[in-house]
């Protein structure tokens, strides 16, 4: 827990400075990989708590949890990019991503992505920024926005916006 | 739309229900002082606040329609049935006429006619209590009238003496004749509004001023000339009859929120109306004020008699100052003037209104607020849970003491914070009241339309939610219910049909009945229409209560003929269904040439679910308790008879036993075991839901689970348990709905 408050307090640090040109992004770990989110569309991340199970979903739906007496909706990142199953360590947690539900206006629900583990909360210039490969990524393209390059390393940041399509979240399984 | 457009918005749509009810309450039982002081401080209270907005169009047709309502309210005029139907028109006329403000729109030509037309009624009615006034008023009028259209000079003059008048050795009468020299005083009206109550009266003072209308060639300084010795001694205003701005600055000159004076000159025929609220244009912020104030010192006036006001002034009022809700106009008052006129703190200091009674008031709060603070209190009761089993985990008795007197505390501030959301079911009833005898009319029947328990808190929510339902049904009962007065005649009915509107606190749930003494449903027509739509087994004997409850099918119409208010057969299974959506049920009895019954049972509030907690496979679910009918246990007996049905037996019934967790595709060995079967009752089916523990009945705030889920079927919500986690909550319609579609395929 002590790791998660001082990546908050990270957060808050480096909101109030600007560092270079570039926006600043939660990277986190999954499954063995680096991956990133732009920090303004996660408003904070929570330890891992059980779900509650919900019938009838798709399975990366993991249920829901109340996270300060809002219930939330739980993502299982890797179900979701279909690389298996997140499994649960002490290191786990959510992130609790804002996705906006109308591009014209204001209205959005928070989602819970189950992370392994934070990694950094960093700038990324957009020089650093890379097009997404047409094939070869294990992931599928409409769930990445941009390749990045970090600390000498490839990472794919990831688009909330397709990640977390409701229609494509709330279909039912078959 | 600005915060401010809105508040002003829901006041005006406030301010015309109650118009709305007061006339037609006064149209059925007759007009008494009280219902048109409720129609006339509507009106003037929409005025009020319209002007705050600059919504002329607005200010200018209610000042007119407030008018005539004074004059009524004062006895000048009185009123017919046919100018409260007229009244009843403005009422909508003003309606529009917000909304064309609101939204900025010019005003259409249909409503521009209507609003000519209405305005030409009101002024009728308006002119019949000018002509009521005494010739001799109307004589001083016409010479004043005609003296100016020769282009003679008429002078206004405005006369107070100091309390102290008759101390300096002036005497009045002595100007009184210095005046006759001069010219003639056509009009001369005591102001006697400042005479203090007999016991305060010191006899050498000076109470009373006048108001003069004066015909004199002379100048003004010829006239001021007069006044020259006592100056000191008086306060007064002289200004040629028709100079707006010396009328303004005299009416400005009054004390602040003292309208007497406008009243006066309007009353007395000094001046015109017009004339008066022109000047008052001019000085915009005297306007405002005035209104505001008005309207508060009206509704004071209108609220406790002067007499009964008087007697509380003498028995030293308290000194707090309650301040009631009508204030919120005041502020707003302060905050235009504010804009409009260079602030003078001291002034607006003096105007803080003097309230010597004591009286409750209420607060108009966001409903998001409260909902808010309902979900911090659920947020506390599961912290204080935790609490109270560290308490027990630790076996420290006297935390666990204080821990659960906090729970219980918490209770009763949760159910206060609940309350608030609570109104009372009159309001919305009264409403009602107008349609039923708009309908009744329109086809030619005569209905009494009985409101009764109209004190029964709801849900605000629920209240806005059951009033579409409830009109549809009403409107049933007239049309299809009640015969025609021959026909109620011929069956040795009274010739008036009888409809009522019950509302009744039942077993924690709200019970609304719409009874008629009608003709009842046809039994057998709907049989035969239920055996066609293949509702209903043509070879089965069906319970009448299941034939008449066929009303709420879809597509089903008893009315031989469609007309405009009901009979198209859609209408009854969508009130069904709305009151279903508010966890509600409904279900109809009927009496041949009696009457039919309506019963509405709908929760206290949407909030708040009473329900049934249990487990299904890994998951707690929670079964809203007014859809339970009984729990069973599936001993051997049963499970012999199932022989790998799924149904039972139930006393002779059939019941068909749904296992969640299989349907869930959750089956899991334990689930499978367990014996427990919640039997529910979705309208006319009754389906067995096989479940795993039972935990018994649970009290809960729902709360939504997000459009992720909008698809999971039968699931309306979570709750979160005091362990802090979650339990799904069911919509046993919809998940029985689902569950019998799945099965047809």
């Amino acid at each position: 827990m002590s790791d998660l408050l001082e990546i908050e307090q990270n957060i808050l640090v480096q909101d109030s400075i600007s560092i270079g040109d570039g926006e600043q992004y939660l990277l986190f770990l999954s499954g063995g990989d680096i991956y990133a989110v732009e920090s303004s569309s996660v408003s904070e991340i929570v330890e891992y708590e059980e779900p509650t199970i919900v019938p009838m979903v798709s399975s990366y739906i993991k249920g829901v949890t109340n996270i300060r007496g809002n219930i939330m909706g739980v993502v299982d990142l890797l179900d979701r990019l279909s690389l298996g199953s997140t499994s649960v360590t002490t290191k786990t947690s959510y992130a609790i991503v804002k996705k906006r539900l109308d591009t014209d206006n204001d209205f959005s629900m928070d989602i819970a992505i189950m992370i392994d583990e934070v990694y950094e909360v960093d700038y990324i210039s957009t020089a650093d920024f890379k097009d997404t490969p047409e094939f070869g990524a294990k992931i599928d393209k409409k769930f990445i926005s941009n390749m990045a390059t970090y600390k000498d390393e490839y990472i794919a940041v990831l688009n909330i916006e397709n990640l977390l399509d409701i229609s494509e979240l709330s279909s039912l399984e078959s | 739309m600005s915060e401010e457009l809105d508040l002003f918005r829901e006041d005006a749509e406030e301010q015309l229900q109650i118009m709305e009810n007061s006339l037609v309450d006064a149209i059925e039982n007759g007009v008494d002082s009280d219902k048109i002081g409720g129609i006339f401080r509507a009106m003037h209270t929409i005025k009020g606040t319209s002007g705050m907005f600059g919504f002329d169009g607005v200010v200018s047709f209610t000042h007119i329609a407030e008018n005539l309502l004074d004059e009524v309210r004062n006895d000048r005029i009185e009123i017919t049935s046919e100018m409260l139907s007229t009244f009843l028109e403005v009422r909508d006329h003003v309606e529009k006429l917000i909304e064309f403000a609101i939204e900025e729109k010019d005003l259409d030509s249909e409503t521009e006619y209507k609003g000519e037309e209405l305005l030409e009624i009101l002024m009728q009615h308006l002119e019949s209590s000018s002509s009521a006034t005494t010739n001799e008023d109307l004589e001083t009028i016409q010479k004043m009238q005609e003296l100016l259209s020769e282009g003679k000079k008429v002078w206004h003059i405005s006369l107070r003496f100091n309390e102290n008048f008759f101390t300096s050795g002036k005497n009045i009468l002595s100007i009184f004749s210095a005046f006759d020299k001069l010219g003639g005083i056509l009009v001369s009206v005591p102001v006697i509004n400042y005479i203090p109550r007999i016991e305060d009266i010191t006899p050498i003072n000076t109470y009373i001023g006048f108001e003069l209308s004066y015909k004199s060639d002379v100048g003004y300084e010829s006239i001021e000339e007069i006044f020259k010795d006592i100056l000191d001694d008086i306060i007064i205003s002289i200004f040629e009859h028709d100079d707006l701005v010396g009328l303004k600055r005299l009416l400005e000159s009054q004390p602040e929120g003292d309208d007497s004076l406008e009243e006066l000159l309007v009353h007395k025929h000094i001046f015109d109306v017009d004339i008066v609220l022109d000047a008052l244009i001019k000085s915009e912020k005297k306007l405002l004020k005035a209104m505001a104030k008005k309207e508060e010192e009206k509704l004071n006036a209108l609220n406790n008699p002067p007499i009964v006001e008087e007697k509380i002034e003498t028995i030293e009022p308290p000194k707090e100052e309650v301040i009631e809700k009508k204030i919120e106009v005041v502020k707003e008052v302060k905050k235009v003037e504010a804009k409009v006129a260079s602030p003078k703190p001291a002034k607006s200091e003096k105007k803080e209104p003097k309230k010597d009674k004591v009286k409750s008031f209420s607060l108009r709060v966001d409903s998001s607020k409260i909902d808010i603070l309902i979900n911090q209190m659920s947020e506390i009761v599961i912290t204080n849970a935790k609490i109270t089993d560290v308490a027990s985990q630790l076996q420290h008795t006297k935390l666990s003491e204080a821990s659960s007197m906090m729970n219980e505390l918490l209770e009763h501030v949760r159910n206060g914070i609940m309350n608030m959301r609570m109104v009372q079911v009159e309001d919305s009833f009264t409403k009602f009241r107008r349609i039923v005898n708009d309908t009744a009319k329109k086809i030619g029947k005569d209905i009494d339309f009985v409101i009764s328990g109209g004190d029964t808190e709801l849900d605000k929510t629920v209240v806005e939610k059951i009033s579409d339902p409830l009109v549809h049904m009403l409107r049933n009962s007239v049309d299809h219910g009640i015969e025609i007065p021959e026909v109620r005649v011929a069956s040795g009915k009274s010739e008036k049909g009888r409809v009522d509107l019950r509302a009744f606190p039942d077993a924690g749930s709200i019970v609304i009945e719409i009874e008629d003494n009608g003709k009842g449903l046809d039994r057998d027509r709907l049989l035969q229409k239920g055996i066609d739509a293949g509702l209903i087994d043509p070879n089965a004997i069906p319970h009448d209560e299941d034939i008449y409850n066929l009303i709420f099918s879809a597509g089903l119409s008893t009315a031989d003929k469609v007309s405009d208010i009901s009979g198209r057969g859609v209408g009854m299974d969508v009130v069904k269904r709305n009151i279903e959506e508010l966890r509600g049920t409904v279900s109809v009895e009927s009496w041949p040439n009696k009457g039919s019954k309506l019963t509405i049972r709908i929760p206290l509030t949407l909030a708040i679910i009473d329900g049934f907690l249990v487990q299904i496979a890994d998951t707690k679910y929670v079964i809203p308790l007014e859809m339970i009918e009984e729990c069973i246990e599936l001993d051997s007996n049963y499970k012999e008879q199932m022989k790998g049905n799924e149904y039972i037996n139930l006393r002779g019934e059939i019941l068909p036993i749904m296992d969640v967790a299989k349907y869930f595709g959750k089956a899991s060995k334990e689930t499978s075991e367990t014996n427990n079967v919640i039997v529910v009752r979705s309208g006319t089916n009754m389906v067995g839901l096989r479940v795993g523990e039972l935990f018994g009945e649970y009290q809960t705030v729902i709360k939504p689970l997000g459009d992720i889920f909008q698809n999971v079927p039968g699931i309306s919500g979570g709750s979160i348990l005091g362990s802090g986690k979650i339990a799904l909550i069911f919509d046993i319609p919809k998940l029985v709905e689902h569950h019998l579609n799945k099965k047809a395929i």
